[in-house]
């Protein structure tokens, strides 16, 4: 018998555990789930009328390929940063994505294509992507709460930009204005505005 | 491995004792508290709670706050027990829990100190708005009357924290709540007393 309270408290408390999930789990269920509603939800919205001629073009498939990389690689950051202990290769990785989505930016400059919108009329992407990583975003956070974060900012901001990237790979097969200054503009423009917020409450949401 | 012994079924007790090094014995406790051992368990936590006396001593230089800030790590570490991996040392995954709670009791504690200004203000406040110095006992009534009114769950929390001076893990433990929950029932204390002595201005 222990003579602290407090002790005995917590081991009163004890209960036998499931293992973690592990990373293919984890990467699986955010992937069929999340897969599953970005694609009802595009769906919904209606597919972009040229997507059957956009799917032949290199710089868009290799867009999709990038952000569909992406995605697969920030859910398996995102469960690694839920596991309290040393990330050796954290440095590396996160360079990965950052430069992954420097990529994406560069290659949407590349667009050649005149606008299909005047610059201002093209927020309603931005609602629309915001959206759509609404529930992907929703299962991480779930996810990440059974964990045991000790990097609760980097935990969110990871989960958030990996739910916009599945977002915005999805925007690009709804929406037809492929325009550099567009897609530049309305495509990328949460990735800063959701990245704040995670930093910001990171701390609060995942704290255990 | 050492999670593999654990499942085959051997002594427990046989495997601890043989086990030279710390790392090995607090993976081996870990891994039998997460199949629900308590003897394994209990002897985990004393074992971390002695190994963390010396170690917080030094990182927050004898700081009162050391008894709070252990058991916030041995919360911590039965709250993220079930992540830890047989097959990984054990160590790292502790020291990241630590590094973890330091920080946010740090920052916990530095959110206390700013309300506690306030609530030397609302002191300050008082005693001019009664005119001149109060005497002690003429405060003690008034707050002593303004306690006996509070909720009793809210009156015993500040009791506890304020006038007997224990920790919020303590009074937790006393009023058999959360320890958010106490903290919850202190703040609301704070603010209703606030609100008695200095109306809504704040």
């Amino acid at each position: 018998m222990n003579d602290d309270p407090r002790i005995e408290m917590l081991v009163q408390d004890l209960r036998k555990v499931k293992p973690y999930h592990g990373r293919w789990p984890w990467l699986g269920t955010v992937l069929v789930f999340g897969i599953i509603f970005c694609a009802l939800f595009s769906s919904l919205v209606g597919w972009r009328h040229d997507l059957a001629s956009a799917l032949r073009d290199s710089v868009f498939m290799l867009e999709l390929l990038l952000l569909s990389g992406l995605f697969g690689f920030g859910t398996v950051l995102v469960r690694r940063s839920s596991v309290p202990g040393p990330w050796p290769t954290q440095r590396r990785d996160l360079l990965i994505v950052t430069l992954g989505f420097v990529l994406l930016g560069g290659l949407f400059g590349s667009h050649s294509a005149a606008p299909a919108h005047t610059p201002l009329a093209g927020w309603p992407c931005l609602v629309l992507i915001l959206a759509n990583s609404a529930l992907p975003m929703l299962l991480s956070v779930l996810m990440l709460r059974a964990g045991a974060s000790t990097q609760a900012r980097l935990s969110l901001g990871l989960a958030a930009v990996t739910s916009l990237g599945l977002a915005i790979g999805f925007q690009h097969v709804i929406c037809y204005d492929s325009s550099a200054s567009h897609l530049l503009m309305w495509h990328l423009a949460a990735l800063p505005f959701v990245l704040g917020l995670a930093c910001l409450s990171g701390h609060r949401v995942l704290r255990w | 491995m050492v999670g593999s012994g654990i499942q085959a079924g051997f002594s427990l007790e046989k495997m601890v004792n043989a086990s030279s090094d710390r790392e090995t014995r607090w993976t081996i406790l870990l891994l039998a508290a997460q199949q629900a051992d308590e003897d394994a368990y209990r002897r985990l936590l004393e074992e971390l709670k002695t190994y963390l006396r010396p170690l917080l001593n030094q990182k927050l230089r004898g700081s009162h706050h050391v008894d709070d800030v252990t058991q916030e790590i041995l919360i911590g570490v039965h709250r993220a027990r079930h992540t830890f991996d047989g097959t990984r040392p054990f160590m790292p995954w502790f020291h990241a829990i630590v590094r973890y709670k330091l920080i946010d009791t740090f920052r916990q504690n530095r959110r206390l100190q700013d309300h506690e200004i306030i609530d030397t203000d609302a002191i300050e406040q008082y005693s001019e708005t009664f005119g001149g110095e109060p005497t002690k006992e003429g405060l003690d009534e008034a707050v002593l009357e303004a306690l006996s009114r509070l909720p009793p769950k809210q009156r015993r929390a500040v009791e506890l924290l304020k006038m007997e001076g224990k920790s919020v893990k303590e009074a937790a433990v006393e009023m058999k709540m959360s320890e958010s929950a106490v903290k919850v029932s202190a703040h609301r204390a704070y603010e209703a007393l606030r609100k008695r002595f200095l109306g809504d201005k704040k």
